[in-house]
């Protein structure tokens, strides 16, 4: 967050990013995140495959958990982030806006579940042949859509959504 | 001596309010329960007030803890008669390999760099906001990276994904909790205490109010 870049700038350096991380949360959706080799047998899963085995598994909270903070978060902050920055050059509510912004800034770390998963399984199931545990591409591309729309919302500041309020302040800004 | 604090001409409203810009007056010491701004709700200090000393020693304690919880297996895992191990760093580690590059730093980043920067910072703060400390204030970028480590420090994120691995091993594998998940948990729950109470904000009024005067 840089105090004095224009709230244009801001905004356009907040848009790309935003659209980077929407590019890269489509090969994370469709790529195996990790592989599971059994016996000799191989088994690639997308994080909808980890979830939906994980409602197999009789362990419906745990899956609802995953679902929420790896499926849902991400193209939930992706949308709400690109109506906040859609509305903010002709803000009508501010106050909204700057919520909605505070819950997707606090909300966009725990997507981070999933890498941290896949790590540690990688890292405990190594038993050679008998049994072992790869990471998959599509970890690489949801690391990444993930850091990039977490550096998208910090490089908005909600400051910029006050400037058109009636009752105004001082901002520094131009 | 602090020169990154333009000093307000006008002596009533004594700040500003970091989200929307409004100049606010500061409520009186007795007042209770968190400050927020009438005008965006943005949360200006929390509903305790900011003991440094005890913060500080909490601190100490989750530094105590924080290389044990790193290098001491998280976890272990047994089937057919073999066994393994696996501490914080070999999670780490296991994805620094071949293309998995870019991950695995990532995971440096929020797991080991991270945390590390917000308990030095922390301390730094703290200890400059302790009643008798000497010395000048503490140079701004400690502000910045306590700010910027309480955003990418994710070892309570980890801490859910822990538990999420150990029930998906659980039907594959016996797996046993180690040492050095007692002591991460441990460490996240003192720097979740830390976070709450040493709000930045409100963290750096007090070094204001110390060093100024």
């Amino acid at each position: 967050m840089t105090p004095n870049a224009s709230a244009a700038q801001q905004r356009t350096l907040a848009w790309s990013l935003l659209l980077a991380a929407t590019v890269w949360l489509v090969p994370a959706n469709l790529l195996p995140i990790m592989a599971v080799t059994e016996a000799g047998r191989g088994n690639a899963s997308t994080i909808a495959d980890g979830i939906w085995q994980l409602f197999e598994a009789g362990m419906p909270g745990i899956a609802i958990i995953v679902f929420v903070a790896s499926l849902l978060v991400p193209l939930f902050k992706v949308l709400v982030l690109a109506v906040i920055y859609w509305r903010a050059a002709r803000e009508n509510n501010p106050l909204l806006s700057t919520r909605a912004y505070r819950l997707v800034y606090w909300i966009g770390r725990w997507s981070m579940l999933d890498v941290f998963v896949v790590a540690l399984l990688a890292a405990v199931v190594e038993f050679g042949n008998l049994a072992r545990v790869e990471p998959g591409p599509g970890v690489l591309a949801f690391a990444l859509a993930v850091v990039l729309t977490m550096l998208s919302a910090h490089a908005f500041s909600p400051q910029q959504l006050w400037l058109q309020d009636p009752d105004g302040a001082d901002h520094g800004y131009t | 001596m602090p020169k990154y604090r333009v000093v307000e001409t006008m002596p009533a409203p004594a700040l500003q309010c970091p989200d929307c810009g409004t100049h606010l007056a500061e409520p009186s010491r007795q007042a209770r329960g968190a400050w927020r701004c009438p005008r965006c709700d943005c949360q200006l200090s929390g509903a305790w007030s900011l003991r440094p000393d005890s913060l500080l020693a909490l601190t100490v304690a989750t530094a105590v803890l924080w290389l044990p919880a790193l290098i001491l297996p998280l976890m272990r895992l047994e089937n057919l008669g073999l066994d393994r191990e696996a501490s914080l760093l070999d999670c780490v580690l296991r994805l620094m390999e071949g293309a998995y590059l870019p991950v695995g730093l990532l995971l440096l980043l929020t797991l080991v760099i991270m945390p590390l920067v917000n308990l030095l910072s922390a301390g730094r703060l703290l200890w400059a906001a302790r009643a008798g400390s000497g010395g000048g204030a503490p140079d701004p970028l400690w502000m910045a990276m306590y700010r910027h480590s309480r955003d990418w420090a994710m070892t309570d994120i980890f801490l859910l994904g822990i538990l999420i691995a150990m029930t998906k091993l659980g039907d594959m594998a016996t797996v046993t909790p180690g040492p050095g998940l007692f002591c991460l948990v441990v460490a996240v729950l003192l720097r979740l205490i830390i976070e709450t109470l040493a709000q930045p904000d409100q963290l750096q009024r007090l070094l204001e109010a110390r060093h100024d005067s």
